[in-house]
């Protein structure tokens, strides 16, 4: 009886979980409705911050308010799909020293996949709704001629820029196996992305701009793609065809940051002996 | 004295039937960073590469072959939940091999969550927040279980278990009763082969032990469920197990049949009997082990005296008002060992 059993592939099972989590979820409209909600309110305070800013001082580095803006649109739409893929990373630390990792390691589905859908990111609801408005109206403002090769760019840069911050949190994620904690390294990690995420980073210290671009890698997340679209790689402080290659570089980067993630668990001991 | 006693004489121990379950020579240890302490201690211990090496599990090996519904005993940090999760492919061992139907559990995980289901007392595997019906679904498809099959199985279960009238309950409101049957019948939706019970009956009153208890001996004997049973509750080892492996500090003690350790370890009845006038009893073959006014309790060895011998010389002596003759629980040959922390010497 038990060959007849055979389990889904992975992203069919990834599906499964989805379903599973949203109907968690929607157990409780209220808040559902309401987290979504805040969700979308905090993020147009930061888009308001943005713009003040700029407004203030009329360009940054001479990059005008629809420019910076349009940086601001990529990078939220990143972020809102970044957030659907692996906001529950920054449950890690909880699953891991709870032991309901052990579960995961008990079901024939990948642990990530478990991880990564154990819960629906309600937030990442609103963020959807608030990143595919402000892009769509950012894009249409920014000075660019749309063609069918830019659209696919600009598509292909928001899905790299989702893969090059979730890259960068599972790999600070990963190291809940052996340190029990990361959501503090966490929460530096997203500050740095939200303070810097959004603005024309050649306009800081190069060697700012290097760490930023080598090391906590978000140029590739918003500041790269931009500039390409907007036609100002001559300013870049990377060879050109770096910046082209954002949405691969993300695609490598969480490719490599899996990968670190399945190395990690091994270290993986279970609460209670 | 030898830490370990092998008595598995009338288990199934034919040589050319491989165990589903072998464990050979398993270690496991854990290190722990050693806490420095005085000045600036938290954050030297964070530094620190010193560790203490604790070893959990010491050197265990036995096997379980297809069909058989074995207890898992061991007072508190004994290494059994260690062994569970090496079993179960959570933990990797230190040292030794575990196979589970030929297969490496925690290098071949996937291929044998198929064949494990496991239950965690403590701990559900059910989604909180859904009604019972929508976690069994997820199982279901998780696990690739085709649809017909699975209903057939579903409503089997859910009739097996009682469980109609608290389906569509979302399983953050069930009852700990209600709750266990829910994880137990999760882990045999996809029929596995075998069987891990992490203290199913804790917490639960007698009625909802009872329900769980001929839950586990019917899906043993009716369908070969293999079953390991981990628990503190010595009656579900007394209603279900006819072998136990019995550990301590990782290691050992005793893997036999039950009723071999109750032989060995307490060969001895008591008697139970209520005198006209309170006297102290002295007969041959028997010693008075305890006196409450009229009621005297004489022991025994089983082995040797038959009961109405004893009782026949007791009433010759004494006005006998009641007697009753009471056999040795399990309970007191366990407690003793857990307390020794080592197995007592047989009584001579």
């Amino acid at each position: 009886m038990a060959e007849l059993t055979k389990p889904p592939s992975a992203m069919r099972q990834y599906a499964i979980l989805l379903r599973v989590g949203l109907a968690s979820a929607m157990q409780y409209r209220a808040d559902f409705v309401m987290t979504a909600v805040g969700a979308i309110c905090y993020e147009a305070v930061s888009l308001a911050f943005v713009g003040v800013i700029v407004y203030a001082f009329g360009s940054i580095g001479g990059w005008s308010l629809v420019e910076v803006a349009f940086v601001y649109g990529i990078r939220s739409m990143g972020h809102a799909l970044h957030g659907i893929l692996s906001g529950q990373l920054w449950t890690a630390d909880g699953v891991v020293r709870r032991g309901e990792f052990d579960r995961y390691l008990l079901r024939p589905v990948n642990p990530l996949i478990q991880l990564l859908a154990r819960r629906f990111q309600v937030t990442a609801v609103g963020d959807i709704v608030f990143g595919a408005v402000v892009l769509a109206v950012t894009a249409v403002a920014a000075p660019i001629s749309w063609s069918l090769a830019s659209v696919v760019f600009l598509i292909a840069a928001v899905i790299g820029s989702a893969l090059v911050e979730s890259a960068v949190m599972l790999a600070i994620a990963s190291l809940t196996f052996r340190l029990l904690a990361s959501s503090p390294i966490l929460s530096v990690a997203d500050t740095v992305f939200v303070t810097f995420g959004p603005y024309p980073l050649s306009v800081l210290p190069r060697t700012v701009a290097h760490l930023l671009t080598f090391v906590l890698p978000l140029a590739y997340a918003a500041f790269f793609p931009a500039a390409v679209l907007l036609d100002r790689t001559t300013e870049l402080f990377v060879p050109t065809w770096l910046a082209f290659a954002s949405p691969v570089v993300g695609l490598l980067l969480y490719a490599a940051a899996v990968l670190f993630f399945h190395r990690q668990m091994r270290h993986y001991s279970s609460p209670g002996h | 004295m030898s830490l370990s006693v092998s008595a598995v004489d009338d288990l199934p121990s034919d040589a050319a039937q491989r165990p589903l379950v072998r464990a050979a020579g398993l270690v496991k240890e854990f290190r722990r960073v050693k806490r420095v302490s005085g000045r600036l201690g938290g954050l030297r211990t964070l530094f620190s590469r010193d560790y203490d090496v604790i070893r959990a599990v010491n050197d265990v090996s036995f096997d379980i072959h297809s069909g058989e519904l074995v207890g898992y005993l061991g007072p508190n940090g004994a290494g059994k939940s260690t062994t569970i999760k090496m079993l179960t492919g959570i933990l990797t061992p230190t040292a030794g091999a575990v196979s589970v139907a030929d297969r490496d559990p925690s290098r071949e995980r996937k291929a044998n969550a198929l064949n494990i289901g496991v239950v965690f007392g403590q701990r559900s595997q059910l989604w909180w927040d859904l009604p019972l019906r929508e976690s069994f679904r997820a199982v279901r498809d998780l696990y690739g279980v085709p649809t017909m099959e699975g209903d057939r199985r579903q409503h089997e279960l859910v009739k097996l278990l009682d469980m109609d009238e608290f389906l569509d309950a979302p399983v953050r409101q069930l009852s700990l009763g209600q709750r266990m049957r829910g994880d137990i019948a999760a882990a045999m939706l996809y029929q596995p082969r075998l069987l891990y019970l992490d203290e199913p009956t804790v917490g639960l009153d007698v009625v909802a032990k009872q329900r769980i208890r001929e839950f586990i001996a019917h899906v043993n004997a009716e369908r070969g469920t293999t079953v390991v049973l981990t628990t503190h509750d010595l009656e579900d080892v007394e209603q279900l197990c006819r072998r136990i492996v019995l550990i301590d500090h990782g290691r050992v003690l005793y893997d036999g049949a039950l009723t071999e350790l109750m032989a060995r370890y307490a060969p001895y009845r008591d008697l139970v009997v209520t005198l006209a006038s309170p006297a102290d009893v002295a007969v041959n073959g028997a010693e008075q082990i305890g006196r409450d006014g009229p009621v005297v309790t004489l022991r025994f060895r089983s082995d040797r005296v038959k009961a109405p011998e004893i009782i026949g010389a007791v009433t010759a002596a004494h006005e006998v008002v009641d007697l009753s003759v009471a056999e040795p629980r399990l309970e007191a040959v366990i407690g003793r060992i857990y307390t020794q922390r080592g197995l007592p010497e047989s009584p001579a």
